[in-house]
């Protein structure tokens, strides 16, 4: 039988224990499966689901008082306000891309009865339908007026055609062509007004599936002859000169 | 009495190491150091200092932009981005330093926008506001 530690010694242990004790936080109720959650939208997939589990870790019932997530593109869901201790529960998460691309984060701000405020995250990584190296041509003042190109990449696996570009000013000059050998791929090739200082939204059509396949979609670029930093600035389709 | 003295204190510091290291496993203090900007977020006191052409930029939803804005901003937000873009490039120009906002740190519409005004649109200065539009509310008041 082991002999009883001196008094001197059960006491130190006994203050260590306080200690340490008051130095652990008061310990958030609810105990999260994980606060980060990663996913993949296609070029087709317009929205997502996910799910963040936890569990009432704490010895009283928990209320969720507030999910909040900053985005219109968001809205996080409790699968039921009140979560008895041990009971597991979700927020359960729907996210709306719009026209979003690329990796995509959003926190997601859960607050609880007991004044505990938790931000979870998840993070979209959206494929892009179309990929444009530059949707915006411009010259400035001094620069020489010399056609520029964009070069648009549709995603990997889809056949597109593209059926018209259309300028809001026709002093632009747009045309396009596809690039030999790459499917999926266009160059549309901008040529300025010689001397007009002026702004034109571009509107490019494209089927999908090639020609004749499916209904046409529209996108949209812009081309730009920029005046004196300190001159008027025109709006698009009006022309300054 | 040294040695007791020696005792207290290393109880001391092995309590001062365990609360420290509490804290550091603490979710609720990871979230106070996480505070400082990332790389391309500036405060609003460094974006007040900007001295030469600043466009702000808003990416909240159409309806918040509506509602309040900072000041001479222009809406821009990933939904509308087809109506709202030709504004936003009437106004800018080569050398204009542009700040994107939304929300607040958990909103990240402003980085899909700051992204996307770099990557298609040739745009060479661009930053998100540190804290965003509740930043900007907290600095400003009620």
């Amino acid at each position: 039988m082991p002999r009883p530690a001196p008094a001197p010694l059960r006491l130190r242990l006994a203050l260590a224990a306080a200690c340490l004790a008051a130095a652990l936080p008061a310990g958030a109720a609810l105990t999260w499966e994980t606060r980060e959650q990663r996913f993949q939208l296609s070029a087709e997939q317009a929205e997502a689901r996910t799910v963040f589990g936890f569990t009432n870790t704490g010895r009283r019932p928990i209320a969720i008082t507030g999910v909040h997530s900053g985005c219109n593109c968001t809205t996080a869901t409790p699968t039921k306000p009140t979560y008895a201790p041990g009971e597991r529960g979700e927020i359960v998460v729907d996210f709306r891309r719009g026209n979003r691309e690329g990796e995509y984060r959003q926190g997601i701000t859960v607050t609880t009865d007991d004044g505990a405020s938790t931000t979870l995250q998840f993070v979209a990584d959206i494929e892009a339908l179309v990929r444009f190296d530059t949707r915006y041509v411009f010259w400035t003042a001094t620069e020489e007026r010399i056609p520029k190109r964009m070069h648009l990449a549709f995603a990997a696996g889809r056949r597109a055609a593209l059926t018209g570009v259309r300028s809001s000013d026709p002093q632009f000059h747009v045309a396009f062509a596809p690039v030999a050998g790459a499917d999926g791929e266009f160059v549309l090739t901008v040529t300025p007004p010689a001397t007009a200082t002026n702004f034109a939204v571009l509107t490019i059509r494209y089927r999908l599936g090639g020609p004749g396949a499916g209904a046409e979609s529209e996108l949209s670029a812009v081309a730009r002859t920029l005046p004196p930093k300190d001159g008027p600035q025109p709006h698009a389709g009006q022309p300054q000169s | 009495m040294t040695r007791l003295a020696h005792s207290w204190f290393g109880l001391l510091g092995a309590a001062t190491l365990l609360a420290l290291a509490a804290f550091a496993f603490d979710p609720r203090a990871r979230e106070l150091l996480r505070d400082a900007p990332a790389a391309d977020e500036i405060t609003l006191a460094a974006a007040r200092d900007h001295r030469g052409p600043l466009l702000w930029i808003d990416a909240r939803a159409t309806a918040d932009f509506a509602r309040d804005h900072i000041p001479e901003a222009l809406p821009l937000n990933p939904d509308d981005w087809e109506s709202q873009i030709v504004p936003v490039l009437t106004r800018w120009q080569p050398g204009t330093r542009v700040i994107v906002y939304c929300d607040d740190r958990a909103c990240g519409s402003s980085r899909a926008v700051a992204d996307k005004l770099r990557r298609e649109y040739q745009f060479d200065d661009v930053a998100i506001l540190h804290g965003g539009w509740a930043a900007w509310q907290k600095a400003v008041g009620p």
